[in-house]
C-alpha cells in the first residue's frame, strides 16, 4: 500500500503544482455561476433566485469535468513520459488508473468545495443547510463518477485527445438533457422523458428535494448509485489497463 | 558467467503482423550486453518484453531459470530502467525524482536516503540535488535518468539510448558511470546508435534486423568473422586501368572505379597489397594515396544488414 500512497500523492502534486487546472477548477464553475445567474436573474423569483438554480446545477456540470481532469493526469504528454517509468515498476498495474481517478477526485474534490463556499458567500446560494454534507456528498459522489469516467475513456481510446473529444460531447449532451443550462421542458415531451432516466438528472432532482422539500428520502439510493458506477467503471478500467498504453 | 536472463523462442506480433520471428539469447551476470539494430529492428519492443512493459505471443523469458510472467513483480523489483525518452517530473528537484522512483521500489527510509546518494552520486549529480530538473542542462536530464533507475541497486540494468542527444562530456560521463556499475556486480542490457559506444564498453553484442538475430558475440570474434578488408588507392588517371587484371592478384573478390579511386575488396590474411601496387606502377598511375580499411562494427553491420545503424 506504501507504493500505492506514493503514486496517489504524486498524481495529487501533479494535479495541484498545474496553474492552469488551478485555474480552470476554480473560475470555470465560478463565471458560470456568475454570468447565467445575472443573466436570467429576471426570470426567477426572490424565494429561489437565480443563482440558486444555477449554484446547484452548474456546480454539478463542473463536476462533470473531473472527467476532463483525469484523463489529463492519464495521459498528458508532459505527464505520460514520466508515467512510462511507473509502469516499468514492480507495482500492480491497477494501482496507475486507480491513482489517478483518486487524485482527481481529491484535486476536483478541494476545489470546487471552495468555488462552492465562495459563491454561497458572494450570491448566498443555498447548499442545504441542515442537509448540507449529504448534498456535499451527492455533489462528491459526481466528482468521483466523472474521475472514473475520464480514467476509463483513456483505457478505452488510449489517446488524450480522443478521449476529451468524448467527454466534451458526452458532457454537453448529459448537462443539456439534465437541464442543467436550461429547462429541460423547452425541448419538449420526448426530451423530458429521457431526461428522468439520467443519473444526473437524479442528481440534481435529489439535491433540489433536499433544499426544498426537506425531503431526502431518495439520497442513499442516488449516494449508492454514483459509488456502485464509479466502483463498477474503475473496475473495468483497471482491468481494460494493461500499461501498454504508455509503451 | 551464469545467465540472469534467458529468452527462448520469443514471438511477438502487432494485430497481424509479427515484429519478432523466434529469437533466442542470454544475458549473463555481470556482462554488458549491447543490441544494435537499425529502426525498426524491434530492439525497443524486445526491451519492452524484457521490462515486463509488454506482453509476448509465443515463447519464454526466465530470470534464473523462473518465468517472469510468472511472477512479474518479483522480476521487476530486480530491474533498473532507462528509457529512451526522458521519464522525469520537471517541476521536482532532482533528489525528489530520484526519490520518488525509488519508493515505487519499496524503498523508504535511511534506506531510501541511502539509494538516492549511490544514484545521484553514479551519475554525478550530487552538488544538483536541490535543483529543479527544469533548470538542467539536457546531458544532466540524461543522467538523472539514469540515476531514476539505480538507487534500488538493480541486478540488470536495461538502458534505452540513454545517450542520445548530449554533449561528448556527458557521454563519456555515462559510458564511465555504466563502467562503474558492471565493476560493481550490475548486468547491463544497452542499446545504442552510437557503434564507438559500442566499441568501448560491451562483453558482447547482438545485432537485430527485422524481428531476427542475425549475428551475435564479442565484439573481436564478430569482426573476425568477417575476412574482408577494403584498400582504397586515389590514382591519377583511372581512364587508363582495366579492372579485369586486378583479378588474377591472390586474395582480390571485388574490384571498382569511383572516379580516381580504385576500390579494392580483399581477403584479410592475405597480403596482397605489393602486387597490386606494383601492378599499378606497370601500368604507369601515379600513387596518391592508400587506405587499408579492417572491418569494424560499422562495416559488419552495413554487411549484415545492409543498412548503416542510423538509417
Amino acid at each position: 500500500m506504501y507504493r500505492l500512497f506514493r503514486i496517489i500523492q504524486r498524481d495529487t502534486m501533479n494535479l495541484i503544482t498545474n496553474p492552469m487546472w488551478i485555474f480552470f477548477s476554480l473560475m470555470f464553475p465560478f463565471l458560470l455561476v456568475v454570468i447565467l445567474g445575472f443573466l436570467t436573474g429576471g426570470l426567477y423569483g426572490d424565494y429561489f433566485t437565480s443563482y440558486d438554480y444555477y449554484g446547484v446545477t452548474l456546480m454539478l456540470f463542473s463536476t462533470m469535468y473531473a472527467a476532463t481532469f483525469s484523463a489529463n493526469s492519464f495521459m498528458e504528454e508532459k505527464i505520460k513520459k514520466a508515467n512510462l517509468r511507473i509502469v516499468y515498476s514492480p507495482i500492480r498495474n491497477w494501482f496507475i488508473p486507480f491513482s489517478k481517478a483518486v487524485a482527481t477526485f481529491i484535486f476536483t474534490t478541494f476545489f470546487y468545495t471552495i468555488v462552492a463556499v465562495i459563491c454561497h458567500l458572494l450570491f448566498q446560494i443555498r447548499f442545504g443547510d441542515g442537509k448540507l454534507l449529504q448534498i456535499w456528498l451527492l455533489f462528491i459522489g459526481m466528482n468521483l463518477l466523472f474521475s472514473c469516467i475520464g480514467v476509463l475513456m483513456c483505457c478505452i481510446f488510449k489517446s488524450e485527445g480522443v478521449a476529451n473529444q468524448i467527454l466534451s460531447i458526452l458532457t454537453a449532451a448529459l448537462a443539456m438533457l439534465s437541464g442543467f443550462l436550461f429547462p429541460i421542458a423547452n425541448l419538449g415531451e420526448a426530451f423530458v422523458k429521457i431526461s428522468k432516466w439520467l443519473p444526473t438528472t437524479k442528481v440534481a432532482q435529489t439535491i433540489f428535494e433536499m433544499i426544498y422539500d426537506q425531503n431526502s428520502a431518495n439520497f442513499s439510493s442516488v449516494f449508492l448509485m454514483l459509488v456502485a458506477f464509479s466502483v463498477l467503471i474503475l473496475a473495468v478500467s483497471t482491468i481494460l489497463f494493461n500499461g501498454e498504453e504508455y509503451v | 558467467m551464469k545467465p540472469l536472463i534467458e529468452v527462448k523462442q520469443l514471438e511477438k506480433s502487432y494485430k497481424s503482423k509479427k515484429v519478432i520471428h523466434g529469437i533466442s539469447f542470454s544475458i549473463y551476470e555481470g556482462e554488458i550486453l549491447c543490441l544494435l539494430g537499425p529502426n525498426g529492428a524491434s530492439k525497443s519492443t524486445t526491451i519492452n518484453i524484457l521490462c515486463g512493459a509488454l506482453g509476448f505471443d509465443s515463447g519464454e523469458v526466465t530470470c534464473k531459470g523462473a518465468p517472469i510472467d510468472k511472477n512479474l513483480q518479483a522480476f521487476k523489483q530486480q530491474l533498473g530502467v532507462v528509457p529512451q525518452d526522458l521519464a522525469l517530473y520537471e517541476d521536482l528537484t532532482a533528489e525528489k525524482n530520484v526519490q520518488f522512483f525509488a519508493s515505487l521500489y519499496g524503498l523508504k527510509g535511511k534506506d531510501l536516503e541511502a539509494g538516492v546518494t549511490f544514484a545521484l552520486s553514479s551519475v554525478g549529480l550530487t552538488s544538483h540535488r536541490k535543483e529543479k530538473v527544469a533548470s538542467f542542462s539536457g546531458g544532466m536530464k540524461r543522467r538523472l535518468n539514469i540515476a531514476c533507475a539505480l538507487a534500488h541497486r538493480p541486478a540488470l540494468l536495461i538502458m534505452d539510448e540513454p545517450t542520445v542527444g548530449i554533449d561528448p562530456q556527458s557521454r563519456n560521463h555515462i559510458l564511465n558511470s555504466i563502467r562503474d556499475m558492471q565493476l560493481k556486480g550490475m548486468t547491463v542490457l544497452y542499446t545504442t546508435h552510437y557503434m564507438e559506444e559500442v566499441e568501448e564498453i560491451s562483453s558482447r553484442i547482438i545485432i537485430m534486423d527485422h524481428g531476427q538475430i542475425i549475428a551475435e558475440g564479442t565484439k573481436e570474434a564478430l569482426k573476425e568473422k568477417n575476412d574482408e578488408r577494403k584498400i582504397t588507392i586515389e590514382i591519377s588517371d583511372s581512364n587508363e586501368i582495366s579492372l579485369d587484371s586486378f583479378y588474377q592478384i591472390e586474395g582480390v573478390k571485388e574490384v571498382a572505379l569511383n572516379e580516381d579511386e580504385l576500390l579494392i575488396t580483399s581477403i584479410k590474411g592475405i597480403e596482397n597489397l605489393d602486387h597490386i601496387i606494383d601492378k599499378l606502377i606497370r601500368l604507369q598511375q601515379k600513387i596518391q594515396n592508400v587506405v587499408v580499411q579492417e572491418a569494424n562494427l560499422e562495416t559488419i553491420f552495413l554487411d549484415l544488414t545492409g543498412r548503416s545503424l542510423r538509417d
